[in-house]
């Protein structure tokens, strides 16, 4: 269950609560006590609405990139009236866990903790989720799976499959090994990188092959399915939001630049605004 | 894991994770870790999770913290990013508050070696300052160097980057609506500056622990540069340098990153806390 902003079974010294920006960005630790996982509440401003939003964020260097801007999409939202959750998934970012130990699995459960956290929190009767990048091959399977249950999932830069956001992250490395072999000296070259890790962060074994095997988009989820994005809408596709942004997720030049793109943040705020009650 | 999500700083505008162990002793300083560029307080491929929790792991309270306008850090009017230093000040205010702690380590890479500098200027209660990828001053022999290592790129055909300290990126490169306080970067002092805080530094017994990787191998080019370019330090027994050059600033290596988070722990171990009164 959810405990305010420390780890669950923990003891600290008392602290005075500060007035502040927080009162609305509430930080908040759940899951179990070995490994909590760590979010972020956005409470809702003015009255709240009956949907609440947990966004899934992408994985690895895409997930560092986007940190801000979901922070930024989740206020946006929030001043809307949506309760939002932001949170890291296991064994990433502040929660717990060893990254090296990782299953898809794991994540699936994290997103089921994460839902079962919001409810609980702000008392949202409905579901969407807004998954980037791979958090919507995650969202997307943890909903036709049965895992959550959503009235709306919005794809946002969804890669067309598991397996080729895979080959995208694995060429992207060997692109940026490449840059960096060239940028050093012979004699300062970078240690070859083990076999579990990809682009500096954990990639073991069982998780590549298990991202590998998430289909592509479906088109048989249950409730409403939004693909949200500047040029990988599906031309089928029943509702869409088209941004002005691209996310230039395959620019080795940009794999650490930050991604926010505070023009679409607006639109699909007021799109969500528009469509979910 | 024992982690606590606070904030601090005017308004609670500012936002941290406190890692401590089991029972802290309030004996020994805190270490505090500012953002690397605008990475958010986990740190490139996790390494500030990591290490604050082997820090914790060997007795020892820190605080990894966004600076204002990065992570989950507001925005603060008038608050620039040479002005980060102050940031760190109020996260030391929050801690003294606590009282688990006796002085200050500040730990930055990169941009977040020019905030702790900057801070060890203005802050007595800091007793000791790791800089990664800090400030780099030349010398007669890193000039020889660098000219040889053009000669050497020409001849491999891999003519290297302008040299420098923008590996975070400057407004210009930084995606979409990202605000000039997001943006951070930092300039050198010149060498008359930094000799005069040096004796600063010296005077007040700071533990000093500078760190180079070969991502600025084009302007720190040998082990003992920095002394040869400062040689009031020769003499000065708290400090320790390192040259790294098979190290990136981001570790990204998992070897390499656990290497340093040892060496981090172990030096850390060794400084002593400020002395009462």
């Amino acid at each position: 269950m959810a405990a305010p902003s420390s780890c669950p079974g923990r003891q600290w010294p008392p602290i005075r609560p500060t007035p502040s920006f927080r009162s609305l960005n509430n930080p908040i630790y759940f899951g179990s006590a070995s490994q909590p996982l760590f979010g972020m509440l956005h409470r809702p401003q003015g009255a709240a609405r009956r949907t609440g939003i947990v966004l899934c964020a992408s994985w690895g260097t895409e997930g560092l990139r986007s940190h801000r801007g979901l922070r930024q999409l989740a206020q946006t939202l929030s001043q809307s009236g949506f309760p939002v959750l932001r949170f890291d998934y296991r064994g990433t970012g502040d929660s717990g866990g060893d990254g090296r130990q990782i299953r898809l699995s794991h994540w699936l459960d994290d997103v089921r903790e994460a839902v079962a956290v919001l409810r609980a929190e702000t008392g949202a009767a409905d579901l969407c989720l807004i998954g980037l990048r791979f958090g919507a091959l995650l969202a997307q399977e943890a909903v036709a799976s049965g895992i959550v249950h959503a009235q709306a999932v919005a794809l946002w830069d969804s890669p067309p499959s598991g397996e080729v956001f895979v080959a995208n992250l694995q060429q992207m490395d060997q692109a940026f090994n490449e840059k960096c072999a060239q940028r050093r000296k012979l004699q300062s070259q970078l240690a070859a990188p083990a076999r579990d890790e990809l682009l500096g962060h954990d990639w073991p074994d069982g998780l590549g092959a298990d991202i590998g095997r998430l289909p592509g988009l479906r088109k048989d989820l249950p409730g409403r399915v939004i693909f949200v994005s500047r040029d990988r809408i599906p031309p089928d596709s029943v509702e869409s939001i088209r941004l002005p942004d691209a996310g230039h997720w395959s620019d080795v030049d940009r794999i650490h630049a930050p991604w926010l793109p505070v023009a679409s943040f607006r639109i699909v705020t007021e799109r969500l605004a528009d469509g979910l009650p | 894991m024992n982690e606590r999500a606070i904030s601090f700083g005017e308004s609670g505008a500012l936002f941290g994770i406190l890692g401590a162990p089991e029972i802290p002793d309030p004996a020994r300083p805190a270490v505090l870790i500012p953002n690397t560029g605008v990475t958010h307080r986990v740190g490139p491929g996790r390494m500030h999770v990591e290490l604050a929790r082997a820090l914790a792991a060997a007795g020892v309270v820190s605080l990894r913290l966004d600076n204002a306008g990065l992570g989950d850090s507001e925005t603060v009017p008038g608050r620039r990013h040479d002005t980060a230093s102050l940031d760190l000040c109020a996260a030391m205010d929050a801690l003294d508050a606590r009282n688990i702690s006796s002085g200050y380590v500040v730990l930055g890479s990169h941009t977040g070696a020019h905030d702790a500098h900057q801070a060890a200027r203005i802050d007595p209660r800091i007793v000791g300052a790791v800089f990664l990828d800090g400030y780099v001053h030349s010398t007669p022999r890193a000039w020889l160097n660098r000219v040889l290592a053009r000669f050497a790129d020409r001849q491999r055909g891999t003519e290297g980057e302008p040299g420098g300290q923008h590996l975070t990126p400057r407004s210009g490169d930084a995606l979409h609506d990202a605000s000039d306080a997001e943006i951070h970067w930092f300039d050198t002092p010149t060498a008359a500056r930094m000799e005069a805080d040096l004796v600063e530094f010296m005077r007040r017994q700071l533990a000093l622990m500078y760190i180079y990787t070969g991502d600025v191998e084009r302007e720190y080019h040998y082990a003992a540069q920095l002394v040869d370019a400062f040689p009031l330090l020769r003499s000065y027994r708290r400090l320790t340098v390192r040259h790294i050059p098979e190290a990136d600033h981001r570790y990204s290596r998992r070897s390499t990153r656990e290497s340093m988070i040892d060496v981090l722990v172990d030096w850390t171990l060794s400084v002593s806390g400020r002395p009462a009164g």
